[in-house]
């Protein structure tokens, strides 16, 4: 049965001239997606793989509500989103984590509206933060965690929503490489656990193999969905630890090199005709892509 | 901001700064921290036996402080902080009153109406107010009323625009995510942007709380009959040195008390900072 649809989903943005660059009241406008169409099923774990700027985390946003399609619907269970709701939770990059809150705080915080007893809430939030393997850090404050802990604080409070879908928008991309492997592992541990739909954006080839039921690679600006690709390995052998030189594993990861590849030239190209934030963005793309390759 | 690894628990900061651990190392904190002013009072005493300063025109602090209890005993000088203290809290409070609300609704709600006036609102707000004064004696009279407004006036600005700008930088980020959890928008406030924009806040009222100070002392030498300016002024044109020194020396405490209180209430609200800058 399928989870999320997304039908011709477009988005652009009309940006207001700067006054340096073109005439005065100079309007641009930039299409971040151009027409995406994807059908996730229920538990399934997707991935959408794209060079940064592309438009992944546009398509997020329109998924959570949090910004409404220029054309085009997502549908949830066949009803179409129309704004945030408590089926979806999101995990950030940023971690987004209230500072004035404890790590308890922060968990109990979506449960405020749905929770009316704080005992439940502090039992329901306790829980969840021990299922992220953070028991003992409930009175802790953000600026006393590491990142990769506020990231687990985010990822508890997502869940104590009892989401049937959990939206993370490139929630590793921040921690330092050792963090994120064991932060994959254990959302992997965590998903299969609580057997929850995971749409999941990174622009890291070997996050979305190790991840991802399916992975969907998105073209360069204007996001489409060039070719959606099916991992063929069972959870159970991703957490094993010889998977990443397992002949699935190489095999697939490859694949998803060569389709990215054209994407992240083509969004250097790109970045020749538009803004120097943009250009700059190219850059750390084609970084971030050749460290991929290379490791 | 703590560099621990995923798996290292950090060590948990003491934000406070101020705890001690043991009778010795709190005397050895107390040394420390105060040991600047007890040299200073020193030298201050010592220095019209070496010649240094006229005891005349300034008066070693045991003279000062003799003066002080007489004029504590006497009564002149708790009914002259009593009537400076009622106009700096009165013009501080209608201000807080005026100036928070204000703040929020320009910063949260009326954005382009803030862009639109906040150029308005700095010329304003910069326009020194001791030349300001004689404006407001002229409209509303050598009373109470003119100096409490000008002590309003100068204290509404930092609030004002520090109210603005704490709610206008709340993360974009935090934001997000709590509508993401779809929760509506006077939760949005209270949840949200109030605690986000308190450090803001805070910074405002207590440089407020400075100028309002500055403000009363000035206000008083220029038009009034009673308060620790004009006090201050009279025992000058009456050549009381040690009178003089009291009321500097009172103004100066009360500066410090009132801060020190705005301090305590900040902690409390927003202790979670970091650090406190102090």
């Amino acid at each position: 049965m399928s989870k999320i649809e997304a039908v011709d989903v477009t988005k652009s943005f009309t940006s207001r001239g700067n006054g340096k660059t073109g005439s005065n009241g100079n309007h641009t406008e930039t299409q971040a997606l151009g027409g995406v169409n994807l059908t996730i099923s229920t538990g399934e774990f997707h991935v959408i793989l794209g060079p940064s700027g592309c438009g992944k985390s546009t398509f997020l946003d329109i998924v959570a509500g949090l910004s409404t399609p220029t054309s085009g619907e997502i549908r949830i269970d066949g009803k179409p989103v129309i704004g945030p709701g408590t089926d979806r939770a999101v995990v950030f990059q940023q971690y987004a984590l209230l500072p004035w809150r404890t790590a308890l705080g922060n968990v109990e915080f979506g449960l405020e509206n749905i929770e009316p007893d704080k005992k439940e809430r502090v039992r329901i939030a306790t829980n969840f933060l021990s299922l992220v393997g953070l028991s003992g850090f409930q009175d802790h404050y953000p600026h006393e965690l590491s990142g990769g802990m506020k990231q687990r604080v985010a990822i508890a409070r997502a869940l104590a929503l009892h989401p049937d879908i959990l939206l993370m928008d490139e929630p590793f991309a921040a921690v330092d490489a050792q963090t994120r492997e064991i932060l994959q592992r254990d959302l992997l541990r965590i998903t299969i656990e609580t057997q929850k739909t995971v749409l999941f954006i990174t622009h890291s080839i070997d996050e979305a193999v190790f991840l991802a039921d399916r992975v969907s690679v998105m073209t360069a600006r204007p996001g489409r969905i060039k070719q959606t690709v099916e991992v063929p390995l069972t959870r159970a052998e991703r957490l094993d630890e010889d998977v990443k030189v397992s002949d699935a594993y190489v095999k697939t990861r490859h694949y998803l090199w060569t389709l990215l590849k054209e994407e992240v030239i083509r969004s250097q190209d790109v970045c020749g005709k538009c803004s120097v934030e943009t250009c700059t963005f190219g850059h750390r793309v084609t970084a971030g892509g050749a460290d991929d390759h290379g490791n | 901001m703590t560099t621990e690894t995923d798996a290292g628990a950090p060590v948990r900061q003491n934000w406070i700064g101020n705890g001690c651990s043991s009778l010795g190392n709190c005397s050895r904190k107390f040394i420390h921290v105060t040991g600047a002013i007890f040299v200073f009072l020193l030298i201050w005493q010592l220095a019209p036996y070496f010649g240094l300063i006229n005891p005349i025109i300034i008066p070693v602090p045991t003279t000062i402080l003799q003066k002080m209890i007489q004029l504590t005993l006497s009564g002149e000088l708790l009914t002259n902080i009593a009537v400076s203290l009622g106009r700096v809290l009165v013009g501080f409070f209608i201000a807080l009153a005026v100036a928070l609300p204000l703040g929020f609704l320009l910063g949260g709600w009326f954005k382009s109406f803030e862009t639109a006036v906040n150029p308005l609102l700095q010329v304003l707000g910069q326009a020194n107010p001791f030349t300001l004064f004689p404006v407001f004696i002229t409209l509303l009279g050598i009373g109470e009323l003119s100096k409490i407004s000008i002590i309003f006036w100068v204290c509404q600005w930092p609030v004002l625009f520090n109210t603005v700008s704490g709610i206008k930088n709340v993360d974009p980020a935090i934001v997000k995510m709590a509508r993401s959890m779809g929760i509506g928008k006077w939760q949005m406030f209270r949840k949200v942007l109030l605690p986000a924009a308190m450090p803001s806040v805070f910074t405002g009222i207590r440089m407020s709380a400075v100028f309002a100070f500055f403000m009363l002392i000035g206000a008083e030498m220029i038009g009034a009959s009673s308060g620790l300016g004009y006090m201050i002024l009279q025992a000058q044109a009456t050549f009381q040195m040690p009178k003089m020194w009291v009321g500097i020396v009172t103004v100066a405490f009360l500066g410090i008390l009132f801060n020190w209180i705005l301090l305590q209430i900040e902690k409390k609200f927003s202790g979670w900072k970091e650090e406190l800058v102090m």
